[in-house]
């Protein structure tokens, strides 16, 4: 959570007001560009050590070279082993069985003091800088600035949990002047933060007991009905939670003039999975789609036969989520909520391609109603798998049967 | 969905923001309309101040608090951890029970890092409060340890605010005598720190006019309902089977502490030569005379058998340490009562630095003793 103490609070405050002040003085991209990077030094010190921000740092910069580098060469290799160190150094921290077993041997400089950073924020930074390298490959980042790149990464409102930004979305916001638009921005941060302080502050406690712990349902309620009614609490928590989240961050970025992009749009209205998709967490579902999904699905076509179009993708979509799933945890449960997903998009997929257009039915209302209802239930029972880890699990399913 | 796809519509929430700014500063300014709440002078004891109500200098609880104790002729004891509620209760609690003792009953405040410099803005925002108030104060000789024995910016954070300390005019010669341990803890903060603890002030201020204020004047039962009062916190610990026994369950009276915490290496030996503690308790004394408020110390013991197992070199340390705080009352010429004999007695302790629940009862014995002997003079 962003704001999660009122020093942090009162911190950011300051700098909304400071460095709205300093932009109504000078036009100067460099000195606003400059002030955002004490900002987020500044906040972020608040919400990891030193330690963690200089090495994520030193980090950046190397990649940053890196990226300019491919922003000009056409280095495959170049592009690669960057991706895979980043991969590597990102599975070390968030894996410790992996870390164990690689410590001995060529592997052992991984426990170096210097490497221990913390977690927080980490995943989100792996995908800005893995974004930066590709684009810059494909030559979608033609130019990049030193300072925009480094307050691209370290930008303090989405550093936890994202939005996940583009680059040449945030070099746009942070490069150009639009006084009058800011002004409108400033205000319009303002009432997101309230939207998203309302969900996370005002709904969440009132629900997250029961939407986190069945059992506290159990004394009122029979065994399948407690399930029932907490993994429907945990929909709603889960969804008020991020999304309220995501309105803050989104909110706060607004009041320093840049607009990151949207991550929540009504998702439990989807009429599919697929759908479901392109409304939940959509800044990292795009990036799922663009780095992990269709290159899955170039690399299935290179050994299957283009004919299997439909075989390639299902499983893609299995491979894309079950990663999906390592991401989110570390722990076997994960694995569950990714497969869960991935095997819906893949019947999903079935059903739209094959059979869907043999029913004239489809396009009816009452279709659309119960779609909205199925995927609403299927998303809501793979929340079980992402909530509980295995021994739950297996209590849980024990009080079912 | 239209009506949300219009509230998230930029043009729409600019102007809801601009709304939201504008009722904002209203309601603020509104909010120093609404009249102060007063002190209500209640019959009963209060047990404790919430902390937030003491840091802030809350003047309706604060004021409320020190009337309650003095007008039923009770005491406040105060200390830092050691002071705190503990399971099988503390040795305030057993007095409070002490049928002996009828008519006496003991307010607490006391925390982790709550030693008496923390206390100074406080009374002396409430000097009328305090005059004649009985106060008994826990010194715990663990904070002459070394990584104790200088001022710790956190625990003042926690237990006091800057603009409280601020707003205190003092004569030269007082602010020598008895504001030293405040002006140590200003000289510490930073300006950026300064400016942070300003605008929580302002913020909690502007904060209370509506969540307490407003709110005792919309339901004036809710400022009684915030307070616990003795009677209600009486829990009949004597009744409890381990009342007065050393739980050996749990203690390793070998070691004399819990056996889960015979290992752990947070023990660290006196400081012997920072004077930074001296200092405030001495302040904090003066502070006592001056406002007439009947104080006594009582110096805690320390846990010999530990340090005699652990770090027998520096139990010399140790022993000087307390002769000299010892010493430093008598100079001071004020009350006290010294616990220390305490410090060899077996299951008197839970770790290197704090009491058992037997600890405990053995301290109220000997508090009760002294305390009887005077009534009864």
């Amino acid at each position: 959570m962003l704001f999660n103490s009122y020093t942090i609070f009162i911190y950011i405050l300051f700098f909304v007001l400071i460095y709205n002040v300093v932009k109504w003085i000078t036009t100067n991209i460099w000195v606003r560009n400059l002030l955002i990077f004490f900002g987020n030094i500044l906040i972020l010190l608040t919400l990891v050590k030193e330690h963690t921000l200089i090495v994520l740092s030193v980090f950046s910069v190397l990649i940053y070279f890196i990226g300019k580098i491919l922003q000009h060469k056409n280095s495959r290799i170049l592009l690669t082993s960057s991706i895979s160190i980043i991969l590597l150094l990102f599975v070390i921290r968030n894996y410790p069985y992996i870390q164990n077993q690689l410590s001995d041997g060529i592997f052992s400089f991984i426990n170096a003091p210097i490497l221990s950073v913390q977690k927080l924020g980490i995943s989100y930074i792996l995908f800005r800088l893995i974004h930066f390298l590709v684009e810059s490959y494909r030559k979608k980042i033609q130019r990049s600035n030193f300072i925009t790149f480094l307050n691209y990464i370290l930008f303090f409102p989405t550093f936890i949990a994202g939005p996940i930004d583009t680059y040449n979305n945030f070099a746009y916001w942070v490069g150009h002047e639009r006084k009058s638009y800011d002004w409108k921005l400033f205000f319009a941060g303002i009432s997101r933060i309230l939207i998203g302080a309302v969900k996370v502050v005002g709904i969440v406690p009132l629900i997250i007991v029961y939407a986190t712990d069945y059992t506290t349902l159990l004394p009122d309620f029979s065994a399948w009905w407690a399930i029932i009614l907490s993994l429907l609490l945990y929909s709603v928590y889960i969804y008020l939670d991020f999304s309220g989240y995501s309105d803050i961050s989104i909110g706060t970025a607004y009041m320093i003039g840049i607009k990151t992009p949207e991550n929540f749009n009504n998702p439990y209205i989807s009429q599919s999975l697929a759908e479901f998709w392109k409304r939940w967490h959509i800044t990292f579902s795009s990036f799922l789609k663009m780095y992990v999904f269709k290159p899955t699905i170039r690399v299935f076509s290179s050994f299957i036969n283009v004919k299997h179009r439909l075989l390639i993708t299902i499983l893609s979509y299995i491979v894309t989520f079950t990663i999906c799933g390592l991401w989110h945890g570390s722990s076997i449960n994960y694995v569950y909520w990714g497969l869960w997903h991935g095997v819906g998009l893949a019947i999903n997929k079935v059903w739209t391609s094959q059979l869907k257009p043999r029913f004239a039915f489809c396009n009816s209302t009452g279709y659309k109603i119960a779609s909205i209802i199925l995927t609403f239930i299927y998303v809501t029972i793979g929340f079980v798998f992402f909530q509980y880890s295995q021994n739950q699990l297996i209590e849980l399913f024990k009080l079912l049967s | 969905m239209k009506l949300l796809e219009k509230i998230y519509k930029t043009s729409n929430l600019f102007k809801n923001g601009i709304f939201i700014v504008i009722t904002l500063i209203i309601l603020i300014l509104l909010g120093y309309l609404i009249p102060n709440q007063k002190p209500e002078s209640f019959k009963n004891q209060i047990y404790t101040l919430n902390g937030f109500n003491a840091k802030y200098n809350d003047e309706a609880e604060v004021s409320d608090f020190f009337h309650s104790i003095k007008k039923n002729h009770g005491y406040l004891v105060m200390g830092t951890s050691e002071t705190v509620s503990m399971e099988e209760g503390n040795y305030h609690d057993f007095l409070n029970e002490d049928p002996d003792l009828k008519g006496i009953q003991f307010s607490v405040l006391a925390g982790a890092g709550r030693t008496c410099g923390t206390y100074i803005p406080l009374f002396l925002h409430h000097q009328e409060d305090l005059d004649s108030l009985q106060l008994i104060y826990f010194i715990n000789p663990a904070y002459w340890r070394a990584n104790l024995c200088e001022m710790n910016l956190k625990y003042w954070d926690r237990y006091t605010q800057y603009q409280i300390c601020r707003t205190i005019s003092l004569t030269e010669s007082e602010q020598k005598q008895i504001f030293q341990p405040v002006n140590h803890y200003k000289e510490e903060l930073t300006f950026f720190q300064k400016g942070i603890a300003y605008f929580d002030y302002l913020a909690r201020d502007a904060r209370r006019n509506y969540f307490c204020d407003f709110r005792n004047q919309l339901f004036p039962e809710k400022y009684a309902q915030q307070f616990q009062f003795i009677t209600d916190t009486l829990s009949d610990y004597r009744s409890c089977p381990k009342y007065g026994q050393i739980d050996t369950e749990l203690i390793d009276t070998v070691w004399n502490v819990l056996k889960t915490f015979q290992h752990q290496s947070w023990y660290q030996p006196m400081n012997e030569t920072d004077t930074y503690r001296d200092m405030e308790l001495t302040s904090f004394i003066r502070l006592c005379k001056k406002l007439g408020i009947k104080a006594t110390f009582v110096i805690g013991p320390y846990n010999e058998r530990f340090i005699q197992q652990y770090n027998p070199e520096s139990l010399a340390g140790h022993q000087r340490v307390v002769q000299k705080i010892k010493q430093l009352l008598i100079d001071q010429n004020v009350n006290y009562i010294d616990a220390t004999a305490l410090s060899p007695v077996a299951g008197a302790f839970v770790d290197h630095q704090h009491y058992s629940s037997y600890g405990a009862y053995r301290i109220y014995q000997l508090m009760k003793q002294q305390l009887y002997e005077e009534k009864s003079h």
